[in-house]
């Protein structure tokens, strides 16, 4: 049988950039994983798009996260135009921030986009999350962003395709 | 300057066609209509080739509530052999539950009859070692349903059993059905 996980594109950082855009992302597959770990030039948010909407009210999303002393959980909704890795953490120059997230059926027009991601700073926080996007359309396009701040040069992402 | 990956380049450069590899699609049902349960079966032959097994959900029931609880039950067996340990946010206060004897094992809530339309409850469970006949059998999973009511949970489980699964069922707890669109995909991880 095939590989039921295919590698879309697999990139280390050689500059500092503020964004990395993966476009025209095929239906071929069923669900689409992230692979991120990345440090930033400065201290502050991190997170992504899909099809570079930016319209914070259309990302709800509900964690549990624990920062080292008691256990916490809120939910909210994109912020600055990006949902959010990490809601209550900013990425640090210093510690890489490591990002796994499934968005699930992206490729179907019959869901709003059910997302489930981790995220660990090991210095601050583990996180677990879930999220929407609340539009049924296809997902072309998966937008990573640092606000204000570049991601820092041998920041990793790695986009990969599942088939169902 | 935004990097931008446009397929056409992934296409060159990275799209070789998909070898056969040690993650693998078994087998996905898209259900047409409602339905009480899904079931997995003949998990001897068809993932025989595998060590584990990954099975990934975008699921909403009919029940008549925001949300409702799913559970699965492996080798048929209705038993009091189930048993969770849970880690759970549903947006203002963090909890930590677990079960044990249950007759089924707990999966969480999901998306139910009057929650936002077009949310799907996502869940990815891991069954370890799914054919091992001298090891209980262990799994974890990762669900979040993100519409009104919402929540998200990691939770490890147990069946007390040494028996290889051959089947695995998924259903709503209260006897509602799944509903048309709801989707369950099985993988097997090579050893």
């Amino acid at each position: 049988m095939a590989n039921a996980m295919v590698a879309l594109a697999n990139l280390t950082l050689g500059s500092a950039q503020a964004s990395v855009t993966f476009s025209s992302i095929p239906a071929t597959y069923r669900d689409l994983r992230l692979v991120v770990q990345a440090t930033t030039s400065g201290a502050n948010a991190a997170g992504f798009t899909l099809n570079s909407d930016a319209t914070n009210a259309n990302y709800p999303w509900v964690q549990v996260f624990g920062e080292g002393t008691t256990a916490v959980s809120n939910s909210g909704a994109g912020a600055s135009g990006i949902l959010p890795f990490t809601p209550n953490q900013n990425f640090s120059t210093t510690v890489p921030s490591i990002v796994t997230l499934d968005v699930m059926d992206y490729s179907v027009t019959d869901k709003h986009k059910s997302m489930l991601y981790r995220t660990n700073r090991a210095d601050a926080v583990t996180t677990a999350i879930a999220a929407r996007w609340t539009n049924t359309a296809a997902v072309t396009t998966l937008t990573v962003s640092a606000i204000s701040v570049n991601f820092a040069i041998g920041s990793t992402l790695a986009l990969y395709g599942i088939v169902s | 300057m935004p990097g931008l990956i446009p397929w056409g380049i992934w296409a060159a450069s990275k799209a070789t066609a998909a070898a056969a590899g040690d993650y693998e699609l078994i087998t996905t049902t898209v259900l047409g209509s409602s339905t009480p349960s899904v079931t997995f079966s003949n998990l001897g032959t068809v993932a025989a080739a595998y060590k584990h097994l990954q099975v990934r959900m975008t699921v909403r029931n009919d029940a008549a509530n925001a949300t409702n609880y799913g559970s699965f039950r492996i080798n048929g067996d209705t038993g009091s052999n189930y048993a969770n340990h849970r880690l759970h946010g549903n947006g203002s206060t963090p909890s930590s539950g677990a079960d044990s004897g249950s007759s089924t094992m707990f999966i969480g809530d999901f998306p139910a009859a009057t929650n936002t339309a077009s949310v799907f409850g996502a869940m990815i469970i891991d069954y370890l070692d799914f054919s091992s006949t001298t090891k209980n059998k262990t799994v974890r999973y990762f669900i979040g349903q993100p519409g009104s009511s919402s929540s998200v949970r990691l939770q490890s489980g147990l069946w007390a059993s040494t028996a290889a699964i051959t089947s695995i069922s998924f259903a709503v707890q209260d006897g509602s059905n799944w509903v048309a669109n709801s989707r369950f995909s099985l993988y097997g991880l090579r050893g």
